[in-house]
C-alpha cells in the first residue's frame, strides 16, 4: 500500500511538472508580456522598465524556475489587469467552482447510479429503455445550449430560478444540472454494464446460494465491485467538469475560477490564465490520486498485491 | 487479407441494412453531408448578405414572419436558413478533420505503447494522463490568444485534445493482439516490427478505431460549437452554429427561436453520429462473435 | 425414513432466437438421508442445470417447470422467494465448480463465512467468528485466524474450495449439493478435497448430491448414481449395480472409457471413446437422444420417446433393447 501510494504520488508530481512547463511556455509564446502590461501605446523606456521590474529580461529557464519556486509556495505573481495577487483572486473564486464541481458530480451520481442499477436489475424493462434514451439524448446535448434553454425556460419564462450571479444556493441549481448531466450517460452506462456483469458473476451466485437477502446481494456483494470502475471514471469526469466549468460559469455569470479564467483569457492576463490552468490540472491529478487510493481501499487486490 | 476483409465488409453492410438505428442515422448523416456540400445550390440566400431593414424576422411558424425567409433572419438581417446550411459545412469539416488528425495521433501512440510496452508504454501513458489533466477549454482559448483564430488553428487545437481515447483503446487492443498466434508466428519467421504493426496488427484494430472515431467526431463538433460560442473558435462573419448561438444569447427573451434552431441542428447532428457509432459498434461486435 | 429431497418432473428450458433449448427434460429423483447421490454425464447433459434448478439459481432467462420439489416432505417449488431464502444456505447448501471466482474478491474470508451464520441464526458476530474458525479447522485449513483476515486472491484454488466447503457447512445443512467440486483443482488436491467431503458428509450426517463427469469419483464416493444424457436421466441405480451391470448403452460407453485399474499395467488396455456428438437440444427431441451414437440402435429407437424400464429393484434404465443383449457386448469389449 505504501509503495503503491509513493509511486502514484511520484507520477502525479511528474504530471504537474510537465503541465507547468507547458503553461509557462504557452504564456511566453504569447509575445512580450511587458507590452501586454504596458499597453501597445507605451514608450520604449516604459516597456524596458517593466521588463526589468518583472524580470522578463532574464533567460527563460531562470524565469521558469523562479515562477515554479513561487508557485510552490502559493505565489502565482500579480494579475496584469487587476494589479492584485493572483493567489488572492484564486482564493476568493475557488470555493465557488469547488461547490459547483462537487454538486455537479453529486447530481450526476445521484441520477446515474440508481438508474444504472435499476436498469441492470431489469434489463429491457421500461426503466431500462427510458434511461437508455436519456443517455443517448444527454450525450448529444451541447452543454452551453442546454444551459441557455434552461435559462429561457426556468429563468425567463417560469421565473423559478435566478439566471446569473452566485448570491444564493438557487444560483447553483441550473449550473449544477448543466455541468452534471454531461457526465451522466457515461456513468449510467458504466453502472448498468458493471451491475449486469456483477449480477451474473459466480460470487453473486454464491451469495444467492447462501440465502442472503436481496438487499445484501445487491448492495453488499454486487455494488462494491461495480463501484471500483465507477470511482475511476467519476474522477476523470469530475476533471472534465472543472474544464467545462469555464463555459457554464461564463453563461450563468457564476464567478468561480472558470469565469475568472475566461475573463483573464479575454484580457490576455497571462499570470492568471497560467495559474488557473495549473490549479485545474492539479485538482484533476489530485482527484485521480484520490480515486486510486479509494479504489485501493475498496479493492484488496490493489491494496495487497 | 483483402479477400476476407472485403467479404466481411459486405456482410457488415448487409447486416447494417437490417439495423433500423444505423439506417436512420446513416441516412440523416448522408442527407446533412449532401446539404453541406451542395450549400451554394441549396441555400436560398447568400449567408453573408446583410439587410438591416429585415433584421430578426421570425421563422414561418411564428406571427409576423416573411415567407421569403423560411427560418427568419438574424440580427444583421442575414437569412437564418442559409446560415444554418453553411454552418453544417463548418461542423462537418471540423468534425471529420479532427477525427482524422486525432485518430492518426492516438492510433500511432496506442500502437507503439501496446506493441513495445515497457519504457515506451510508460512514457506514452504518462503523456495521456497529462493530456487528461489539461483543462481543454482554457488551454484551447489560450492557444487562440497566442496564435490567433483560424479554422485550421481550431482544428489543430481540438485535435491535440481528442487523441487520448484512440490511444488508450488501440493500446489495449494491441496488447491483446501481440499475444495472438498470428503475431507470434510473424515474429518467429522474422517479419520486421513495422510490417507486423501495420500489416498484421493494424488491420485488426480497424473496427475499434472506427467506433472511437464516431465518438470523437461528435465530441469535436460539440467542442467547436462551444469554443465558437465563447468567441474563441470560428469568427464572424463565417457561419458556425456555435457562433449563431452566441448571437442568439443576446435575444433570449423575445427571439428565443434564434436559440432553438441552431441548437436543434447541433443536437440532431451529434445524436445521429452517436447513434451511427453505437449501431456500428453493435454490428461489429456481433460480427466478431459470428 | 422419508427422503430429504424429492424431485418430480423437472424441466428447464431456455427460449433462444433459434428455438427453445430443452436443457433438462422430465428429471425425477429422490435423495435419502445420509446418502451420496452422484449425477454423472458429459458436460452439457443438464446435470449442473438440475442442481441450479433445485437451488433456484438458474439464469434469469431460464424457465423452470417442476411438478413437485419436496424438501423433507414440504413442497418448496412454489415457496415465495423470501421463505425459500431461509432454507437456502441453511438447510441446503451448494459448493460450486469454480473456487477462483465463487468468492467475492472484496471481502475477507472471515466475513464471507460469518455472513451465512449471521443470516440464518440468531447469533452474535463473536458466535459467528467462533463457528467460522472451527469450520476452517475442520476443513483442514492451518492458521484459521490468519486466513479469516485474508482475501480470496491471497489463497490458492485448493484452499478456496476448502473455504467454500466450510461456508456450505456453516449451518449444518441436511443436504449439500457439490457441483464438480474438484474439476478446477490440481489432480493431487482433487483426491484430498474428495476425501474431505466424504468424511464431513459422514460426520455431519448430511445427504449429498455430487455432480461429476468422472466415474472414478463416483466409484469412490457415491451410494447411488444417476446417469444423465441430453437433459434426461438414462439410467439410475445403486453404484455397485451400475458398475456391474450397466443397462443403458450410454452408461456402458462411459464405463468403457474408464481406465480399468486391473488392466492398468496391460499394454493393450483400451481407452474407448463414444463416437459421434450429442444431438442439439433446441426444438423437440424425437425418440431416444442417444440413437445417433448407439451401437445397438434399431428403427423403433427413433420413433417415440423411450420409457423407463426396471432392471431390478432400485435400478432402472431408459432403453428399448433388453440389457441382456447389450451387456454381453459390453462385457466382451470392456475386457
Amino acid at each position: 500500500m505504501l509503495t503503491f501510494t509513493i509511486k502514484r504520488l511520484f507520477s502525479a508530481l511528474l504530471t504537474l511538472l510537465l503541465i507547468s512547463i507547458f503553461t509557462f511556455s504557452l504564456a511566453h509564446l504569447a509575445g512580450d508580456p511587458a507590452i501586454a502590461i504596458a499597453g501597445r501605446e507605451a514608450s520604449a523606456e516604459d516597456i524596458a522598465r517593466i521588463r526589468a521590474h518583472y524580470g522578463f529580461d532574464r533567460p527563460l529557464v531562470q524565469q521558469y524556475l523562479a515562477w515554479c519556486g513561487q508557485a510552490l509556495v502559493g505565489d502565482f505573481g500579480r494579475s496584469y489587469h487587476y494589479q492584485q495577487a493572483v493567489s488572492e483572486m484564486l482564493a476568493t473564486r475557488l470555493p465557488i467552482t469547488l461547490i459547483l464541481g462537487i454538486s455537479a458530480l453529486g447530481f450526476a451520481l445521484a441520477i446515474s447510479l440508481p438508474l444504472g442499477i435499476v436498469a441492470a436489475i431489469r434489463p429491457n424493462s421500461l426503466i431500462d429503455r427510458i434511461s437508455l434514451g436519456l443517455a443517448v439524448v444527454g450525450q448529444a446535448m451541447p452543454t452551453f445550449w442546454f444551459a441557455l434553454v434552461m435559462i429561457v425556460v426556468f429563468g425567463l419564462t417560469l421565473r423559478w430560478l435566478p439566471i446569473s450571479g452566485n448570491a444564493s444556493w438557487q444560483n447553483f441549481v441550473m449550473p449544477t444540472i448543466a455541468l452534471g448531466y454531461f457526465a451522466t450517460p457515461a456513468l449510467m452506462r458504466l453502472t448498468r454494464a458493471g451491475m449486469i456483469d456483477a449480477l451474473e458473476s459466480d460470487f453473486v451466485r454464491t451469495a444467492r446460494a447462501k440465502g442472503l437477502s436481496q438487499t445484501s446481494i445487491l448492495f453488499k456483494h454486487a455494488l462494491r465491485n461495480v463501484m471500483i470502475p465507477v470511482v475511476s471514471v467519476s474522477a476523470v469526469q469530475c476533471g472534465a467538469m472543472l474544464s467545462g466549468s469555464i463555459v457554464v460559469e461564463q453563461i450563468f455569470a457564476l464567478q468561480g475560477i472558470g469565469w475568472l479564467g475566461y475573463d483573464a483569457t479575454v484580457r490576455s492576463d497571462l499570470p492568471v490564465v497560467q495559474a488557473i490552468t495549473l490549479v485545474i490540472a492539479a485538482f484533476y491529478v489530485l482527484l485521480t490520486l484520490l480515486a486510486d487510493l479509494l479504489n485501493a481501499v475498496l479493492d484488496p487486490r490493489i491494496r495487497i498485491g | 487479407m483483402t479477400g476476407p476483409r472485403g467479404r466481411s465488409l459486405r456482410s457488415l453492410a448487409r447486416r447494417a441494412a437490417g439495423n433500423a438505428s444505423v439506417v436512420t442515422s446513416g441516412a440523416f448523416l448522408i442527407a446533412i453531408t449532401v446539404i453541406a456540400v451542395a450549400a451554394p445550390l441549396i441555400a436560398p440566400y447568400d449567408p453573408y448578405a446583410h439587410d438591416l431593414s429585415r433584421r430578426l424576422l421570425p421563422p414561418i411558424f411564428f406571427e409576423g414572419h416573411d415567407a421569403a425567409h423560411l427560418l427568419g433572419t438574424d440580427p444583421f438581417g442575414r437569412d437564418y436558413l442559409s446560415r444554418l446550411i453553411y454552418g453544417a459545412q463548418i461542423s462537418l469539416v471540423i468534425g471529420a478533420s479532427v477525427m482524422l488528425i486525432s485518430g492518426l495521433i492516438g492510433t500511432t501512440l496506442g500502437l507503439l505503447a501496446g506493441y513495445y510496452g515497457g519504457r515506451i508504454d510508460q512514457v506514452i501513458m504518462f503523456v495521456v494522463n497529462t493530456r487528461l489533466a489539461l483543462p481543454i477549454f482554457l488551454v484551447a482559448m489560450s492557444v487562440v490568444v497566442v496564435f490567433g483564430t483560424s479554422i485550421t488553428g481550431t482544428i489543430l487545437t481540438i485535435s491535440l485534445f481528442l487523441w487520448d481515447r484512440f490511444a488508450v483503446v488501440v493500446r489495449s487492443a494491441t496488447q491483446q493482439a501481440v499475444s495472438r498466434d498470428y503475431v507470434m508466428a510473424a515474429r518467429s519467421i522474422g517479419c520486421s516490427n513495422g510490417y507486423i504493426l501495420l500489416g498484421e496488427i493494424l488491420p485488426n484494430l480497424v473496427n475499434a478505431v472506427i467506433v472511437i472515431g464516431t465518438i470523437e467526431m461528435a465530441y469535436a463538433i460539440l467542442i467547436e460549437a462551444a469554443l465558437s460560442f465563447l468567441g474563441f473558435g470560428i469568427q464572424e462573419p463565417t457561419p458556425s452554429w456555435g457562433l449563431m448561438l452566441a448571437q442568439a444569447r443576446q435575444y433570449l427573451f423575445f427571439e428565443s427561436w434564434l436559440l432553438y434552431i441552431p441548437g436543434a441542428a447541433l443536437f440532431f447532428l451529434v445524436l445521429a453520429i452517436n447513434l451511427f457509432g453505437d449501431g456500428l459498434r453493435d454490428l461489429l461486435a456481433a460480427g466478431d462473435r459470428a | 425414513m422419508s427422503a430429504v429431497l424429492e424431485l418430480e418432473r423437472l424441466n428447464v428450458r431456455f427460449p433462444l432466437t433459434s428455438g427453445v433449448l430443452h436443457a433438462v427434460r422430465d428429471v425425477s429423483f429422490r435423495v435419502e438421508p445420509r446418502e451420496i447421490l452422484a449425477i454423472v454425464g458429459e458436460s452439457g447433459c443438464g446435470k449442473s442445470m438440475t442442481a441450479l434448478a433445485i437451488m433456484n439459481l438458474l439464469h434469469r432467462r431460464a424457465e423452470r417447470r417442476v411438478e413437485a420439489l419436496r424438501f423433507r416432505g414440504e413442497d418448496i417449488a412454489r415457496l415465495p422467494q423470501r421463505k425459500f431464502n431461509r432454507l437456502r444456505g441453511d438447510r441446503m447448501a451448494m459448493i460450486f465448480q469454480e473456487p477462483m471466482t465463487s468468492l467475492n474478491p472484496v471481502y475477507t474470508i472471515g466475513d464471507q463465512l460469518e455472513e451465512v451464520f449471521l443470516r440464518h441464526r440468531a447469533a452474535t458476530r463473536e458466535d459467528a467468528r467462533r463457528r467460522a474458525r472451527s469450520l476452517l479447522e475442520k476443513v483442514g485449513i492451518p492458521a484459521p485466524d490468519q486466513r479469516m483476515r485474508q482475501y480470496p486472491h491471497q489463497l490458492s484454488g485448493g484452499l478456496r474450495q476448502r473455504v467454500m466447503i466450510a461456508m456450505a457447512l456453516m449451518c449444518e445443512p441436511d443436504l449439500i449439493i457439490a457441483d464438480e467440486p474438484t474439476t478446477a483443482l490440481d489432480v493431487t488436491i482433487q483426491a484430498q478435497v474428495l476425501a474431505l467431503l466424504k468424511r464431513l458428509q459422514a460426520e455431519f450426517e448430511m445427504a449429498m448430491i455430487l455432480i461429476t463427469h468422472d466415474l472414478g469419483v463416483v466409484a469412490r464416493m457415491a451410494d447411488r448414481v444417476l446417469v444423465m444424457y441430453a437433459g434426461e436421466i438414462v439410467e439410475s441405480g445403486p453404484t455397485r449395480r451400475i458398475f456391474d451391470s450397466p443397462s443403458h448403452p450410454y452408461t456402458q460407453g462411459l464405463l468403457r472409457c474408464l481406465p480399468q485399474l486391473s488392466a492398468a499395467d496391460d499394454a493393450d488396455a483400451r481407452l474407448g471413446t463414444i463416437a459421434g456428438v450429442v444431438p442439439s437440444l433446441v426444438g423437440e427431441v424425437r425418440g431416444c437422444a442417444f440413437a445417433n451414437r448407439c451401437p445397438h440402435v434399431v428403427d423403433a429407437c427413433r420413433a417415440d420417446r423411450v420409457a423407463v424400464a426396471a432392471a431390478a429393484a432400485e435400478h432402472s434404465y431408459r432403453c428399448l433393447i433388453p440389457p441382456e443383449r447389450t451387456l454381453a457386448n459390453f462385457r466382451e469389449t470392456a475386457r
